[in-house]
């Protein structure tokens, strides 16, 4: 495991750097859009070839951070807009269907987020699950911080509409 | 950081997200296949590079292909046409080779009449002076000073219309047959007669020339000192006189008084063949005698040589210490 970027682009190591400092976060971010783990992990992989075959270096971890990010972004977005995707259902929630009674209130908030629009769920998501800054947001989704705070209060409050007893949040905003 | 309770259980549903061993496996593979990948992947760029160089050269050598026929298109098409143009004339002179010889010797049958016609055109000019009016008491010495109206000779007018026959008869000829001017052949009257030789082709020998001065002074008489001189004696005169009518003007309209007169004559025959006046300006009347008639033309002459005409004809009475008199009484100073 690497704890911090020790390795440059090109290195040996490099790519294992990147499944271990991002693999997580690129999964879970694909799966607020795709709904599905598994096309989540192959969108993922497919970010980590993207990477591979990039053949030139980021300015900065910063850079990196938000080419990750917007690239799992635009894979899962590709990966909705498919016509296999549009004719199929998945398993899991077509089971998750069946057993709506078996939520657990966990699943129903982020059920809630997940149902949110692409714009407000990706700010939401990032912000509160990645812990991610309005500016690091700003910079993956290509939105002004301006832009980003907004959507953050509108998505906020359309928690608070859809969920019985609103969504809490003590966190400060940056 | 105080989580809110939400917040909290969003998280916790995402981390219950179980992400499959298969991920993991399936990217080591790809990290094992990396390399192969990444090998892939260059020649895959490689290719796109290659290509789409091979595809900008195959475009540029098409460009300079296509702008090279076009080129040579042009070019051979200014070839073609230039030698079509060359094998058009070559084609109309081989067409026209025969006509053009015809033409050429017809030019030159031409010419050769145009001489004749010259000749012909000496004869009537002298037939023409016939008819014209001459001044015949510088001639006769009259004792007094001649005036001499200096008339625009008919002959010249006949002259030009001579030559304009003789051009028009060219043209003809250059048209058609040479045998056209036999009707008006001039040779037969020109082999009868002795053409009257140029003055700068008088024998001076043969010649003697009598001056007369139209004036008075110190002795000299007009109209009556008379001096004849021959050969070598009046040479001077000659040639002076022919070099003026060589180079000078014909002047018409003029009239002036004749300070001097020369009458040049065969020296055997007598017979008179020019007869000159120098005026007291600047104009030599020269006056051209043949069986047929006379013909006169006024000279319009330069300071230069109509003073030294008449520097030369002065000293033949005078002496030259007199001669600014001579020059001062001419001019009527």
């Amino acid at each position: 495991m690497y704890s911090e970027k020790t390795v440059a682009y090109g290195d040996d190591g490099y790519i294992q750097y990147v499944m271990d400092a991002y693999s997580q976060t690129l999964i879970r971010l694909c799966y607020t859009y795709v709904r599905n783990i598994c096309d989540a992990e192959d969108i993922t992989q497919d970010v980590l070839l993207s990477l591979m075959k990039r053949g030139k270096p980021f300015d900065s971890t910063e850079h990196e951070k938000a080419w990750l990010l917007r690239t799992a972004i635009n894979k899962s977005k590709n990966h909705l807009r498919s016509g296999w995707i549009k004719r199929t259902v998945p398993m899991n929630e077509a089971d998750a269907s069946e057993a709506d009674d078996s939520l657990d209130e966990k699943n129903q908030v982020m059920e809630a987020v997940l149902s949110l629009p692409e714009k407000y769920r990706t700010v939401i998501h990032l912000f509160y699950y990645n812990g991610y800054s309005i500016k690091e947001i700003s910079a993956a989704t290509g939105k002004k911080p301006a832009t980003v705070g907004t959507l953050l209060a509108r998505g906020r409050t359309m928690l608070k509409k859809m969920m019985i007893g609103g969504f809490d949040e003590d966190e400060q905003v940056d | 950081m105080k989580m809110s309770k939400s917040i909290k259980d969003y998280k916790d549903a995402m981390d219950s997200i179980k992400i499959s061993d298969s991920f993991y496996k399936r990217t080591e593979l790809l990290l094992k296949e990396k390399n192969e990948i990444l090998l892939e992947t260059k020649p895959a760029v490689m290719r796109h590079r290659i290509t789409a160089a091979a595809g900008a050269i195959a475009a540029c050598i098409i460009c300079v292909v296509g702008a090279r026929l076009a080129l040579n298109s042009d070019s051979s098409g200014v070839i073609t046409e230039t030698a079509l143009e060359t094998i058009e004339s070559i084609t109309v002179e081989e067409e026209t080779a025969s006509p053009v010889i015809d033409v050429t010797e017809t030019e030159e049958d031409a010419l050769d009449e145009a001489v004749e016609y010259d000749d012909e055109e000496d004869i009537a000019e002298d037939e023409s002076v016939g008819v014209a009016p001459t001044n015949t008491n510088a001639d006769a010495g009259a004792g007094v000073a001649a005036v001499v109206q200096a008339v625009e000779a008919p002959a010249t007018e006949k002259d030009n219309t001579s030559e304009k026959v003789t051009t028009a008869v060219q043209t003809e000829k250059t048209e058609s047959a040479v045998e056209e001017p036999v009707e008006e052949e001039p040779l037969d009257l020109a082999v009868g007669v002795p053409d009257m030789p140029l003055l700068s082709e008088l024998e001076s020998s043969n010649i003697t020339a009598e001056i007369t001065p139209y004036f008075n002074m110190d002795g000299i008489k007009s109209g009556e000192s008379s001096v004849k001189q021959t050969g070598v004696e009046c040479v001077d005169i000659i040639d002076c006189v022919a070099e003026i009518s060589r180079k000078s003007k014909e002047i018409s309209n003029y009239s002036f008084v004749s300070v001097f007169s020369v009458s040049l004559s065969d020296k055997n025959s007598g017979e008179t063949l020019y007869s000159i006046y120098v005026t007291d300006k600047n104009a030599v009347v020269i006056t051209k005698h043949s069986p047929d008639g006379q013909h006169r033309v006024t000279y319009g002459v330069n300071a230069e040589d109509f003073e030294n005409l008449r520097h030369m004809l002065y000293l033949r009475f005078g002496s030259e210490e007199n001669y600014e008199l001579f020059k001062n009484l001419v001019s009527g100073k």
